[in-house]
């Protein structure tokens, strides 16, 4: 029968902290026990002292030294004498050296620290640990309480050449010492000894020498200095051995910064590889049980050029399969059609790609032919590609697209250009009119039979050239604004931008609304208004009620563009409120107080 | 009772019939049974309740292919290195009566993987907190007198000697 008492073997880890309680108190917890472990308050004492001990060698130093300031029970039995070898323990298995000089407490508490010592503060400033100096102190005390070789020379008016030497100090980082850091009282409180110590001896001489010219008994002249020196070399071996213990805990942090690296390392790469393992795993359950392929799997792990093209935004579970199969298996049949799109790609691709680049070979040659008659509305290559009819020519599996094909395409392509300058038209007209109503665009562009119902009779240049037909744009290249009827408006329309997008960001209600109110500004008319004529005027417009401030007399153009970049919510111009352009000489430089004219701008404060 | 069987009696009479291979995850159980041979004798366990043995078995199902623990695992270094795996951190969220429990059965029945479990668990709890968070968390009681709560305060301060070369005599601590 085994014994019910604990059958792990003592070690003296267990010997010391039994130690650390009287027998009597053992023997009574462990009668106890049983009944203590029912209340959840005593549970943690109710353990035996060894799994104590098994707990403790768990925790950091510092951590330790937390627990050990729970209760006074904690606290005598891991801080008393017996219990060294737990703290020793810790501290081993954690890599430090702890100096013979120090005390386990003093050493636990100058480590595991992070406050100011002497001002308590933390996180604030910048606290730094001085081992020499045995102490953990933020700039502000550094900079009070310690002092550097190099300002003591020049600051401390009675300082004794030997101090510096047998002072303790915390070496700083110049190689030549000036930055050492003293206590600054300490090295004070040295240079008046050594002083104080000199005079005595210096004295002694000096009665010796008054002495001997007296005739009588007279004191050894090898005696003076006896004293300066023995305590100089008592302070020095202090200081040196301060020096060396600091030495010894640096290189101990060093070697500790180093094991932690070490064990970082270590464990990342074991998580790597304890990564590939379960990959491993999982792949072979996956084609043992679930119906994945070699090539379901390797199109996952990315082992096929266009993966990231098409894996697209299905994600792959983050539950186990036998924790939910479903989902499994709907990730496989996305991933099988993926696969199977992918496999499509790899065979028709090369071919289309190749008839893709004969056709954009032929498009110079095609657009030149065309451009007189379509008036220069002509789309970009990428553009041209994407037209439905020009798409047959090259991109299905059984397109043929050659030099021996091409003349016979032709035709279709040119149709296709033609459609498109005509759909580009149709386009530009219901952009006019819905900048002209304020009406959504989406409403005008609604369906194919309407094209027809834009005659180019009803549609033609003088439509076109009103003011508030046309489109403004800046060039590339420039910062200033251009105004321009359409299709000429298409010239300055960037390389790779859409024509469609072009033209819808170059006309709006909003912009429509702020050109009618310099135009009433300038009292001219709109349907006869052109740009020439308000270019005629200069800088004379300008907006007194500017919610900014800036009455900054504009060109017309400039404060269409600023009214529609910075002006007034185009909410406001619909609903009528009034706000005041003015334009005229009068206008330069002043804020208000000219001939405003009444324009359907909104109220500018209201903006703002 | 089949021979790959044994039974385990709990201290509130409860009885277990396990697999060997499980029991045998219990080196004082794994003696008992050499000691004792082939025998129906159900093994009374009077330190543990039916409901800690239940969930320590559960470990022990779980544990029963792991390799036995070699002797050079079982020195210091292993234990920093070695963390908890997922399985051992869910079954070990458990309420701190039962985490304890637990601790004690694995001591008792010299199961030593579980009883690093749970050591590491009550460790991880502590790590990183406060003196007073500590107390909260495991409700122990501050017992210390007000003069032994500055003498632990005062251990956090610059050595004596040296804050009274910092400070001059008239004045009094700084902090």
């Amino acid at each position: 029968m085994p014994s019910t008492s604990k059958r792990r073997e003592p070690n003296g880890l267990t010997e010391a902290l039994a130690a650390s309680l009287g027998k009597q108190e053992r023997k009574q917890r462990l009668r106890g026990e049983e009944a203590e472990r029912d209340l959840r308050v005593d549970l943690f004492l109710s353990l035996p002292f060894d799994l104590l001990a098994e707990i403790c060698r768990e925790l950091a130093l510092s951590d330790l030294i937390s627990f050990t300031r729970t209760s006074r029970k904690f606290r005598q039995l891991f801080l008393s004498p017996t219990s060294r070898q737990l703290r020793s323990l810790v501290r081993a298995r954690d890599g430090y050296l702890k100096p013979d000089s120090m005390t386990e407490l003093a050493f636990a508490v100058l480590l595991t620290g992070d406050d100011c010592q002497v001002a308590g503060c933390t996180s604030s400033k910048k606290v730094t640990t001085h081992w020499a100096l045995r102490g953990r102190l933020c700039n502000d005390c550094v900079k009070e309480y310690l002092v550097s070789r190099a300002q003591a020379l020049k600051k401390i008016d009675m300082l004794h050449k030997k101090a510096l030497l047998c002072t303790p100090y915390s070496p700083g980082s110049g190689s030549k010492g000036g930055s050492d850091l003293f206590v600054k009282h300490e090295l004070e409180e040295t240079s008046v000894k050594l002083f104080g110590l000199e005079a005595n001896d210096k004295a002694g001489v000096v009665t010796t020498k008054s002495r001997r010219s007296a005739g009588k008994t007279t004191t050894s002249s090898s005696a003076a200095g006896r004293a300066v020196d023995e305590f100089f070399n008592k302070e020095q071996a202090r200081a040196q051995q301060a020096q060396k213990d600091a030495e010894t805990v640096t290189n101990g942090l060093k070697a500790v910064q180093a094991l932690q690296g070490e064990r970082r390392q270590r464990a990342e790469k074991q998580a790597e590889l304890d990564e590939l393992l379960a990959e491993q795993a999982l792949n072979k359950e996956l084609k043992r049980d679930h119906g994945w392929t070699d090539e379901h799997l390797d199109y996952v792990a990315g082992k096929y050029d266009l993966h990231g093209l098409f894996l697209g935004s299905i994600r792959r579970p983050k539950v186990l399969p036998s924790e939910d199969l479903e989902v499994w298996d709907a990730y496989l049949e996305e991933v099988d059609k993926l696969l199977q799109k992918h496999k499509y790609e790899a065979r028709v691709g090369p071919a289309r790609d190749a008839r893709l680049e004969r056709l954009r070979s032929y498009y110079p040659a095609l657009k030149d032919s065309l451009t007189n008659e379509l008036d220069g509305v002509l789309p970009g290559f990428d553009e041209f590609k994407d037209l439905p009819a020009v798409k047959e020519l090259w991109e299905g599996e059984d397109a043929q697209l050659d030099d021996s094909a091409w003349p016979t395409q032709v035709a279709v392509a040119e149709q296709a250009l033609r459609d498109f300058a005509e759909e580009m038209r149709v386009h530009a007209i219901r952009i006019i009119l819905a900048a002209d109503s304020g009406g959504a665009l989406t409403r005008l562009k609604a369906d194919s039979p309407k094209i027809k119902s834009y005659p180019a009779k009803k549609y033609g240049a003088e439509f076109f050239t009103c003011i508030t037909s046309q489109f403004i744009c800046s060039p590339s290249g420039s910062s200033e604004n251009v105004i321009a009827p359409y299709p000429s408006v298409l010239e300055h329309k960037p390389a790779g931008k859409g024509v469609v997008f072009f033209l819808e960001s170059g006309l709006s209600f909003k912009a429509v609304c702020a050109l009618r109110a310099i135009l009433v500004a300038a009292e001219l008319d709109e349907d006869t208004a052109t740009p020439g004529d308000l270019d005629k005027l200069g800088r004379a417009f300008s907006w007194p009620e500017c919610p900014k401030k800036c009455c900054k007399s504009r060109t017309w153009l400039d404060m269409v563009t600023s009214l529609v970049g910075h002006g007034p919510a185009v909410a406001y111009l619909k609903n009528g409120a009034r706000a005041k352009l003015v334009c005229g000489s009068l206008a330069d430089g002043e804020c208000a107080g000219a001939s405003n004219a009444d324009v359907a701008l909104s109220d500018a404060s209201s903006d703002s | 009772m089949s021979a790959n069987k044994v039974k385990l009696s709990t201290s509130d009479q409860e009885e277990f019939d396990v697999e060997r291979d499980v029991a045998n995850r219990s080196v004082l159980i794994k003696n008992m049974l050499e000691d004792l041979g082939d025998s129906d004798q159900a093994i009374p366990l009077p330190n543990v309740s039916a409901n800690v043995l239940k969930k320590v078995l559960e470990w022990c199902e779980h544990h029963k292919k792991d390799p036995e623990p070699i002797a050079e695992d079982l020195d210091d270094n292993r234990r920093k290195t070695t963390e908890i795996s997922d399985w051992d951190a869910k079954f070990i969220q458990v309420d701190q009566e039962m985490l304890f429990e637990i601790i004690l059965a694995a001591n008792y029945l010299d199961i030593k993987p579980l009883l690093d479990v749970g050591c590491k668990t009550v460790a991880n709890m502590i790590k990183g907190k406060q003196p007073e968070e500590i107390r909260k968390l495991f409700n122990i009681v501050n017992d210390f007198t007000p003069e032994e709560e500055a003498q632990i305060k005062k251990e956090n301060e610059w050595a004596e000697d040296r804050v009274r070369l910092l400070v001059p005599p008239s004045c009094t601590a700084t902090r």
